[in-house]
C-alpha cells in the first residue's frame, strides 16, 4: 500500500517574537505526514498551535515576526517544493511604537521555489476558515464568485454540485454572503471546493460554532467529496468528535508539541493500551455523561517548564517526568504510530 | 405558587423592520417598510432558583428573544412580567432598577467587551455602578477577579490578547459583578475548548448557588442543556415547540424536532447511543427557513408528516398549540401520540 | 550598498525630523510670549524707522535691531512676524475649535440617538389580528424618542445642507454680507472664521458617524446599555475618549493649518485683520506693492514652517490614529 506522500512536514518549530524582546516557542518539534486519498485530522486546544503548524506549509506570512524553521516537502500537482525558511532579524525593524514591522520582500526571496508555491496555492491546495463571511466577498452575489473563480464550468455542473450538497441553487445563487447562514456559507466554500477540483483542502476549524445539525450536514457533504473525488483533507478541530467522524489519521497536540499521531481506529478506541495520557483524559470527558469537561490547569505560553509539558496533569506521571524531558516525537510503536511520552519509551526499550 | 415564579412572558411577538429601497426610489421619505414577524406567541413561565435552558437552531429567536426580555429591544407586543412588575414603558429611574436586576452575557465576547481597557477596568466600571461605598471598590474587583482566576498578571491586560475562554469569563465577571438575580446567558460555551467549557459552567453555578438567582441557559448543544438545566425549551423559526423536563426525558414522546437534534448530537458519537428513535434521511435543511403563519412551523422537514398526513394536510392548515401531556411536557404537534414505524 | 541606502535613508529622514521638532519649540516659546504681550525688539511692527535725514531706513541688513532686515517701507520684518503670531493662532483657533465642538455634537446626536422611522406600529398591528385581550400594553418606540425625531432629522437636513456649501464662495459671500453689517473688522474676520469651522464640521460628524456605526453592528453598544451605564458615560468615556480621540486630534491640528492659511490670504487681499491687529498677509501685501528684495525669505520661511508644522503634527497622528485601531 505504498500511497503518494503528498506533504510532508518534520521537526518543524516556529517561534514568535513579542514586543519586549520575549520570545515565544508556539509550535515545536512536529511531524506531519499526508498521504494521497487520506484524511488527516488535527486536534488540540486553542492555543496548541493547530492552524500555524498546517499554514506553514503554504508559506503564510506570521503576523509577527519570527522562525518557521523545519523542513517542508510538498508534492502536489506536478510541482515538488521542498523549503526551508529562517529567522529574519535583519529584515525587521522597531518602530518608534515598539512595534515591529517587516520587509517583506527581501524574507521572501529566502523562499526557494516560491513560483512553485504560487501555482499550488489556491489552485492545487484549498484553505478554508472559521468564518467563510470573512472571505467570501461581500458585495458579491453567490453567483459571481462561481464566475470568477471557476470560469471554465458550465451553469448546468454547478447547479448540480449544489444540490448534491443540499443547497437551493435558486436561492443561494443570488444571495449575498451576509443574508446566509453559517452552515449554508460553510457548504457553499464546500462546493467551491469540489468544483475547483484541487488534491488537498486544508479545513481550519470549520464548524465551530454551528449549530448540531449543520455540522452534521457539512459531515455528509465532506464524506461525499470524499467518495466522489480523491482528496486528501487536513481537518483542524477541537472537538474530537467531528474529527473521529471522517479521518484515517489523527494528531493531537498539547502545547505545541505533536503528543501523539497515529491511525483513527487505535487512538478512538478505549481498550486499545497504548496511548498518551492526554488522549485518554479527551476520550473519557468525550463518552462519559456526568463529567462536564473540567480540565485544570491549562498551558500557558510563557513559562519555562523543563521536562514534560503535560506532567502537572497527567494521571501516569512519575517524579522522574518534572525533570527529563521526553525523547523526540519519533517514537514508533508500529510503521504509523507515533508517541511521545516516556512511559511508553522505557517499556519497549525493555 | 405565583410567588416562586419571577419571570412571565405572555403571548410574545417581536417584528424587524426591512425597508425595500429598491422599489420608489422617487420617495424619500416613505420607503415602504415591511415588518417581518421573527417571534410568533411566546409564552413560558420561568421559577426562582430555576436553570432554564432554550435550544434552537441558529435563525429561531433566541438572542431577539433575550434582548427582548431585557428590555433592549422596543418593538413587541405581549407581556414580560418580571417580579410581578411589567417592563413595558417604563421610565427612566425604573429602567436603571431593572437593568440591575437582569443582566444579559453576550455571544460575542470580542465585540461586547471595549478593547481598549484592561480587565481591571472593566470590573471597575461594572461595580461602581452598584457599590456606594468608593472606598470599598477595590476590594470588590480583587474579589470577583478571584472568583474567575485571573488575578495575576492577565489582569492589566486587554481583552483581545486574552484567549476565548478567558474573555469569556471576564465579561461573565463583568456580569456578576453587579449580583443580578436573573442571567440571560446567551450561547456562552458556543466556540470553546473541553477545558474552558466546565469553568465557565462551574462559575455560573457557584454564583446560582450563592445569590440564589436564576439563569436562563441559551445553546443550540442539546445534550450540554440536558446536562445543567431544569427545564428546557425547544424553539423553532419563532415558535416554541416543545417544554420538558430533562429527568424524565427517557421515558416520553418527543416532538420530531427534538428528536432530530438529538441525532444530530448523538451523530458525533459519545454519550447517548442508542436512545434515539429513528429518524430517516429525509433530514435535510435545503428548504428556506421561511414561515409565514400558516400551519405548522416544522411542516418542510418532518417525518411524522410524511408517514401520516399525506392526504389529509392538516399539519398545512391548522396551527399546532402546546398540549400538556405528563410530567410538565408541553408539545405542539397533532401526531404525538401516534405511535412510530418499526423498522 | 543596501545598507548604505538604509543609512541615508535615515539620515534624511532624522535631519527632517530634527529640525520640524526644533521649529515645534520654537514656535510654542514664541506663541507663549506672544500671547502675554511681551515685548522682543526695540522697535514696532508697523511704525517706519527713520534716520536723521529723514529717509526710511530701507533695506537694512541683518543685525542685532533688526533681525530679520526691514521693509522697503521701513518696518521691522522681525516684530511683524512676532505679532502676526498672535493673531494668527487666535483665528485659527476660532474655527478650529467651533469645528470640533459642532462637529462632535452632530456625529453625536446623529450617530448614537438617531432611529430611523419605524414606521407606524401601532397602525400595523390594528391591522393585524392579534389577540390584544391578554396584553396590557403596546410597545413601541417610547414616546420620548420620537418626540426627538424631528430635532434629530432637522438636525440631519442642515448638516447635510452644510456639508454641500462651496467652502470658497461662503467665505468670499460673507465678506461683502458682513460689510454692510458690522464696522469693526476684526469682529468680521472672527465671525467668518467661525462659520468657516461651522460648514466645514459635517466632514467630522460623519466620521465619528462611521465610527459609531461600526461599532453599533458589534454588541458593543448593547452591552454597554444592558449593564446600566448612562448614555453620558458612554457617550464620552467609551466613544469619544477611547475610540475617538485621535481622530479629533488630528482633524483639528488639520483645521488649525487650514485656518492658518485662510487668515494670511484674507488679510493679504485686505478683508482680514486690521491695525492695530497686525498680521502676516500685511508683510505679503508690503511686497506685492513694493519691488522685491531677499530678506522677505525669513518671514515666508516661518510661515510655511508654521502651516508644516501643523499639517505633520496631524499626519502624524493619523497613523497613530490607525495603529491604535482595531
Amino acid at each position: 500500500m505504498n500511497k503518494n506522500i503528498l506533504i510532508e512536514i518534520q521537526n518543524l518549530k516556529i517561534v514568535f517574537e513579542i514586543e519586549g524582546g520575549k520570545q515565544v516557542c508556539v509550535v515545536e518539534d512536529v511531524d506531519l505526514c499526508l498521504k494521497e486519498g487520506e484524511i488527516l485530522g488535527i486536534v488540540g486546544e486553542s492555543g496548541s498551535g493547530k492552524t500555524q503548524s498546517a499554514l506553514a506549509i503554504l508559506g503564510i506570512e506570521l503576523q509577527e515576526p519570527g522562525i518557521v524553521n523545519g523542513i517542508l516537502k510538498i508534492t502536489v500537482g506536478n510541482e515538488r517544493c521542498e523549503f526551508y525558511t529562517e529567522l529574519v532579524d535583519k529584515y525587521v525593524r522597531k518602530l518608534p511604537n515598539g512595534r515591529y514591522k517587516k520587509n517583506n520582500r527581501k524574507w521572501r526571496r529566502e523562499i526557494k521555489n516560491e513560483y512553485s508555491l504560487y501555482k499550488i496555492r489556491g489552485k492545487k491546495i484549498f484553505l478554508m476558515f472559521q468564518d467563510p463571511r470573512s472571505y467570501l466577498n461581500p458585495f458579491w452575489t453567490i453567483r459571481k464568485h462561481f464566475e470568477c473563480l471557476a470560469p471554465d464550468s458550465p451553469l448546468i455542473e454547478i447547479n448540480d454540485c449544489l444540490l448534491k450538497f443540499n443547497l437551493d441553487p435558486s436561492e443561494v445563487l443570488d444571495a449575498y454572503p451576509c443574508s446566509l447562514s453559517g452552515g449554508q456559507c460553510q457548504r457553499v466554500m464546500i462546493t467551491l471546493g469540489y468544483i475547483l477540483k484541487p488534491e488537498v483542502i486544508i479545513a481550519d476549524e470549520i464548524t465551530t460554532g454551528l449549530d448540531l445539525i449543520n455540522q452534521v450536514a457539512v459531515v455528509r457533504s465532506l464524506n461525499e467529496l470524499k467518495e466522489k473525488q480523491k482528496l486528501s483533507i487536513i481537518l483542524i478541530s477541537h472537538d474530537i468528535g467531528f474529527v473521529g467522524q471522517l479521518a484515517d489519521k489523527i494528531l493531537i497536540m498539547y502545547d505545541g508539541q505533536g503528543a501523539e499521531f497515529g491511525p483513527a481506529k487505535n487512538i478512538l478506541d478505549i481498550a486499545y493500551d497504548i496511548k498518551h495520557p492526554y488522549t485518554s483524559e479527551l476520550l473519557k470527558i468525550f463518552k462519559d455523561k456526568h463529567n462536564l469537561g473540567y480540565i485544570d490547569h491549562p498551558p500557558r505560553k510563557n513559562e519555562i517548564i523543563t521536562g514534560c509539558r503535560f506532567h502537572r496533569r497527567c494521571a501516569l506521571r512519575e517524579t522522574a517526568c518534572e525533570y527529563e524531558a521526553p525523547r523526540d516525537f519519533g517514537l514508533m510503536i508500529n510503521e504509523d504510530h507515533q508517541l511521545r511520552c516516556k512511559k511508553f519509551q522505557s517499556s519497549k526499550e525493555q | 405558587m405565583e410567588q416562586d415564579i419571577i419571570l412571565s412572558v405572555k403571548n410574545l411577538n417581536q417584528w424587524f423592520v426591512t425597508r425595500n429601497p429598491s422599489a420608489n426610489r422617487n420617495k424619500i421619505r416613505n420607503t415602504p417598510i415591511n415588518y417581518t414577524q421573527r417571534l410568533r406567541d411566546i409564552s413560558f413561565n420561568v421559577k426562582r432558583g430555576e436553570v432554564f435552558g432554550i435550544v434552537g437552531e441558529s435563525g429561531c429567536g433566541k438572542s431577539t428573544l433575550a434582548k427582548c426580555l431585557s428590555n433592549l429591544y422596543g418593538m413587541y407586543t405581549g407581556e414580560v412580567i418580571f417580579e410581578g412588575k411589567g417592563t413595558n414603558n417604563l421610565s427612566g429611574q425604573e429602567l436603571k432598577d431593572i437593568r440591575k436586576k437582569i443582566q444579559v452575557i453576550f455571544q460575542n465576547p470580542r465585540s461586547a467587551l471595549s478593547s481598549h481597557m484592561p480587565v481591571e477596568k472593566l470590573i471597575k466600571e461594572a461595580v461602581e455602578l452598584v457599590v456606594v461605598d468608593k472606598t470599598k471598590v477595590s476590594e470588590k474587583v480583587d474579589l470577583i477577579l478571584k472568583d474567575i482566576n485571573l488575578e495575576d498578571e492577565r489582569r492589566r491586560e486587554c481583552p483581545h490578547k486574552l484567549s476565548g475562554g478567558e474573555r469569556r469569563r471576564a465579561g461573565l465577571g463583568r456580569v456578576l459583578a453587579i449580583n443580578p438575580s436573573l442571567i440571560i446567558a446567551d450561547e456562552p460555551v458556543a466556540s470553546l475548548d473541553v477545558s474552558y467549557k466546565g469553568k465557565i459552567i462551574k462559575l455560573l453555578m457557584n454564583y446560582k448557588k450563592r445569590a440564589n438567582a436564576t439563569i436562563i441557559f441559551i445553546s443550540h448543544d442539546i445534550n450540554l442543556v440536558n446536562k445543567i438545566c431544569d427545564r428546557v425549551m425547544v424553539m423553532f423559526l419563532g415558535k416554541i415547540v416543545e417544554i420538558f423536563h430533562p429527568t424524565h426525558f427517557k421515558t416520553q414522546r418527543h416532538h420530531p424536532y427534538t428528536q432530530e437534534l438529538f441525532y444530530a448530537a448523538s451523530f458525533f458519537g459519545g454519550e447517548n447511543e442508542n436512545d434515539i428513535e429513528f429518524v430517516p434521511s429525509s433530514f435535510v435543511d435545503a428548504e428556506s427557513l421561511t414561515y409565514n403563519g400558516v400551519g405548522c412551523c416544522y411542516q418542510k422537514r418532518c417525518h411524522k408528516r410524511n408517514e401520516f398526513d399525506n392526504n389529509i394536510n392538516t399539519c398545512e392548515k391548522c396551527v399546532p398549540h402546546l398540549q400538556k401531556t405528563e410530567n410538565g411536557q408541553e408539545v405542539a404537534c397533532f401526531y404525538i401520540n401516534t405511535a412510530e414505524r418499526t423498522i | 550598498m543596501e545598507q548604505n541606502k538604509n543609512n541615508v535613508n535615515s539620515i534624511y529622514k532624522n535631519v527632517l525630523r530634527g529640525i520640524f521638532i526644533t521649529y515645534v519649540f520654537i514656535y510654542i516659546s514664541f506663541l507663549l510670549l506672544s500671547l502675554f504681550n511681551v515685548k522682543l525688539s526695540r522697535s514696532e511692527p508697523i511704525y517706519p524707522i527713520f534716520d536723521k535725514y529723514g529717509d526710511a531706513l530701507r533695506f537694512t541688513p541683518i543685525s542685532l535691531r533688526f533681525p530679520f532686515g526691514t521693509d522697503y517701507f521701513g518696518f521691522d520684518l522681525f516684530s511683524q512676524v512676532y505679532a502676526g503670531l498672535k493673531t494668527n493662532f487666535i483665528f485659527s483657533l476660532i474655527t478650529a475649535v467651533t469645528f470640533i465642538f459642532f462637529g462632535i455634537l452632530f456625529g453625536v446626536r446623529i450617530g448614537y440617538y438617531y432611529r430611523s422611522r419605524a414606521g407606524d406600529f401601532k397602525r400595523f398591528i390594528n391591522s393585524q389580528n392579534i389577540n390584544q385581550t391578554h396584553c396590557k400594553q403596546v410597545t413601541y418606540y417610547p414616546d420620548i424618542w420620537l418626540k426627538k425625531l424631528k430635532v434629530d432629522t432637522f438636525i440631519k437636513i442642515v448638516v447635510n445642507i452644510f456639508d454641500s456649501f462651496p467652502l470658497l464662495l461662503l467665505v468670499l459671500m460673507m465678506t461683502i454680507f458682513l460689510d454692510g453689517w458690522i464696522r469693526s473688522t476684526n469682529i468680521k474676520l472672527a465671525l467668518l472664521m467661525g462659520f468657516y469651522g461651522l460648514f466645514s464640521a459635517p466632514r467630522l460628524a460623519k466620521m465619528i458617524i462611521g465610527k459609531i456605526k461600526g461599532l453599533r453592528a458589534e454588541d458593543f453598544i448593547l452591552s454597554a446599555i444592558s449593564l446600566g451605564l448612562s448614555n453620558r458615560k458612554i457617550i464620552w468615556k467609551h466613544i469619544l475618549w477611547y475610540e475617538c480621540r485621535y481622530l479629533i486630534l488630528y482633524q483639528f491640528a488639520y483645521m488649525l493649518g487650514q485656518a492658518s492659511i485662510l487668515e494670511v490670504t484674507l488679510t493679504f487681499f485686505n478683508f482680514g485683520a486690521q491695525f492695530p491687529w497686525i498680521s502676516w498677509g500685511f508683510i505679503l501685501n508690503n511686497v506685492y506693492k513694493a519691488p522685491l528684495h531677499f530678506y522677505i525669505v525669513f518671514p515666508i520661511f516661518f510661515i510655511t514652517m508654521t502651516i508644516n508644522m501643523y499639517m505633520k503634527t496631524a499626519e502624524v497622528l493619523k497613523d497613530i490614529a490607525e495603529i491604535r485601531s482595531k
